[in-house]
């Protein structure tokens, strides 16, 4: 649990003491903290119903759901773009109305990259750093460490709009990081990147968080909020379905279990693994044309497997396929809404010269 | 669901902090306006030439077709069409090329980088500024170019500061005001194209001017129209200038006019700039 803070308005680390008068090392802060956000678009359409959040500094909390659960709406509330209905929110201490408090805070990288496709790569860590209002020789000094360390330097000098949807992306996150920020605030960073460059997103948002600043960022890939996140909120239909580390979320739904599929046998295998090993430990039996597929309990891991391979074998049946499962957040989704996050493929938010200069486009959703 | 504990006011002393923010606005609008500047080089053809094709061809076609309107009784005077075509084609062109910051604000609502700009500490304000700031200097230039064009073409012009001057400042004034209208329209809907189907607008504002016909050739009616069309006095000042006289009260009258457009077009601006903040 985080430590809060004194109110005041200095600048104020939480004290802890520990038996014996020893100062035990202050819990990291809480950086980013909203409670019961709701988001009502055109009086009709509930994006939102009651989100609370908390993240604190060094952690990265996933806000993970399919398409349409509410994930941007919650991070564009927490990047100032539009105001909740209800609920209270707090960036560093400040409420979120307090904008200018708030806005040298955070950095963001939207869902859509946000970049001025006729803009060189340069240029848009320059103008980014006006923004923040740095001195030029400040922002030319920024720009520079930045392209430095997201090896961007081969791509400094070409206009936004000729980048791969990876440059534009990893160009993206750069921006956000311009003003060094302590809570970094991410819209599905990864959709429609390549394997390769998803990893590079990846070590930069496990950075991140291991250089103290909170970072929440949503996302529909289950495999990386489980890979990245020290606290998760998965969500669906604009409410919280569940929320804590992964791996309580994923304990939730139980432990590993062995999956194995076998020939046709002298018999149904269910009751002889019920037999040999409690009717409580056999969860499932799908038939198969020709064979059947059986889940069981391995909270053991490796050595039930072996157990399992010896009584079916020992029992006359031939093994086609075994694996031992550890549960995933697909699990814990399923178990908790029935359905499967399936993520958008291949989607990407990059923009292109010919989207600038044909200078068309539909209408905006409106905040 | 997880307990929740609310944090009080302060970043503690174990958080990084931001870097400072530390130059001022007026460096903000600056490199932006460098920015919208850049931009208008790279796009031009569709800026800068585009807008100044059809005021040029009324320039030297326009002028030469009617060139024998001057003799009507109602031109008596005057030095000639093409001369008096000079104010009305620079506030032609002013006007087809005003809503590159509204068209330039749309596609950024489109790309998000209105979204970057607006979630950054300095807000929209400066972009809007730098950028109605780059038009103007870009309508300037307009007048500059058809001043340039008039004079190859022969036109005569007694006082070159002066006209020169009042075509630059009235012309990128105009121009910028006008397109307000295109800027509100565009930051309300997030739409290039509704600012591309305003452009028509300028004909009827032209036609119902003295701009291509003196106030005493046009019927009764539109006369009443003419009278209170800012563009009316601004050409008949700029025309005043050409021929090296200073008329005031037509430029008075003209710059009053455009001042009520500046006001009427940035509260439109305003409004529309207002519904998309946070707070």
């Amino acid at each position: 649990m985080s430590a809060p803070f004194a109110e005041g308005s200095g600048v104020t680390a939480p004290i802890v003491s520990m038996p014996g008068g020893a100062p035990a090392p202050a819990p990291a802060p809480t950086l980013v903290w909203a409670e019961e956000l709701t988001k009502t678009y055109a009086g009709t359409h509930r994006a939102l119903l009651g989100v609370s959040l908390q993240a604190d500094a060094g952690q990265v909390v996933g806000v993970v759901g399919p398409n349409g659960a509410g994930k941007s709406t919650m991070l564009k509330i927490l990047a100032t773009l539009i105001e909740p209905t209800s609920g209270r929110a707090r960036i560093c201490g400040s409420r979120l109305r307090e904008v200018d408090k708030v806005r040298p805070l955070i950095g963001v990288s939207l869902q859509d990259v946000g970049l001025d496709p006729l803009m060189t790569v340069e240029e848009h860590l320059s103008i980014q750093g006006s923004l923040y209002r740095l001195r030029v020789a400040g922002a030319k000094r920024r720009a520079a460490e930045l392209i430095d360390r997201f090896e961007l330097g081969s791509f400094a000098g070409l206009p936004a709009g000729l980048c791969s949807g990876g440059i534009q992306r990893r160009l993206s996150l750069a921006l956000a990081l311009v003003n060094d920020p302590p809570v970094m605030i991410f819209d599905e960073p990864t959709v429609g990147l390549d394997p390769r460059s998803r990893r590079t997103v990846w070590d930069t948002i496990g950075e991140l968080g291991r250089d103290g600043r909170a970072v929440v960022f949503a996302t529909q890939y289950l495999d990386e909020a489980d890979l990245l996140c020290d606290r998760l909120l998965l969500i669906d239909g604009g409410k919280v379905i569940a929320s804590g580390r992964p791996a309580e979320l994923k304990a939730q739904v139980g432990g590993p279990v062995v999956e194995v599929e076998v020939e046709d046998g002298p018999g149904p295998i269910r009751p002889l693994l019920q037999e040999r090993l409690g009717s409580d430990e056999v969860l499932g039996e799908d038939g198969l044309g020709g064979g059947a597929k059986i889940a069981v309990r391995a909270r053991r891991g490796a050595h039930d497997l072996a157990r399992v391979v010896h009584i079916i074998e020992e029992g006359g049946w031939a093994i086609r396929r075994i694996a031992l499962k550890e549960p995933t957040l697909d699990d814990v989704f399923m178990k908790m809404t029935g359905k499967a996050v399936e993520p958008t493929l291949g989607r990407g938010r990059g923009m292109d010269l010919a989207a600038r200069t044909n200078r068309g486009g539909g209408k905006r959703w409106k905040p | 669901m997880e307990a929740l504990s609310p944090p009080g006011n302060a970043v503690g002393a174990t958080v990084r902090t931001p870097v400072p923010l530390a130059g001022g606005r007026y460096q903000v609008v600056a490199a932006l306006y460098r920015r919208a500047i850049r931009e208008v080089t790279r796009v031009f053809i569709t800026t800068t030439l585009v807008p100044l094709v059809l005021p040029v061809f009324m320039l030297v076609i326009f002028s030469r077709v009617f060139a024998a309107v001057v003799t009507i009784h109602g031109f008596r005077g005057s030095a000639g069409y093409a001369t008096y075509l000079v104010p009305a084609v620079i506030l032609m062109a002013v006007m087809l090329g005003s809503p590159t910051a509204g068209i330039s604000t749309a596609v950024e609502l489109q790309t998000g980088f209105f979204d970057r700009v607006q979630i950054s500490p300095v807000g929209t304000a400066p972009n809007l500024t730098a950028r109605r700031l780059a038009d103007a200097t870009r309508l300037g230039l307009f007048a500059v170019v058809l001043m340039i064009v008039a004079r190859l073409d022969g036109v005569a012009v007694a006082n070159w500061p002066l006209a020169l001057f009042l075509a630059i400042a009235l012309g990128a004034w105009w121009g910028v005001a006008y397109g307000g209208i295109a800027l509100a329209v565009c930051l309300r809907s997030g739409s290039a194209e509704t600012a591309q189907a305003l452009v028509p607008l300028f004909f009827p504002i032209l036609f119902m001017s003295t701009a291509f016909m003196p106030m005493a050739l046009l019927p009764g009616w539109l006369q009443a129209i003419a009278h209170v069309n800012p563009v009316s006095h601004l050409c008949d000042g700029i025309r005043a200038a050409l021929a090296g006289r200073w008329d005031g009260r037509a430029l008075a009258e003209g710059a009053a006019g455009t001042a009520v457009l500046t006001l009427a077009t940035q509260t439109l601006v305003w409004v529309a700039q207002k519904a998309r903040r946070f707070a």
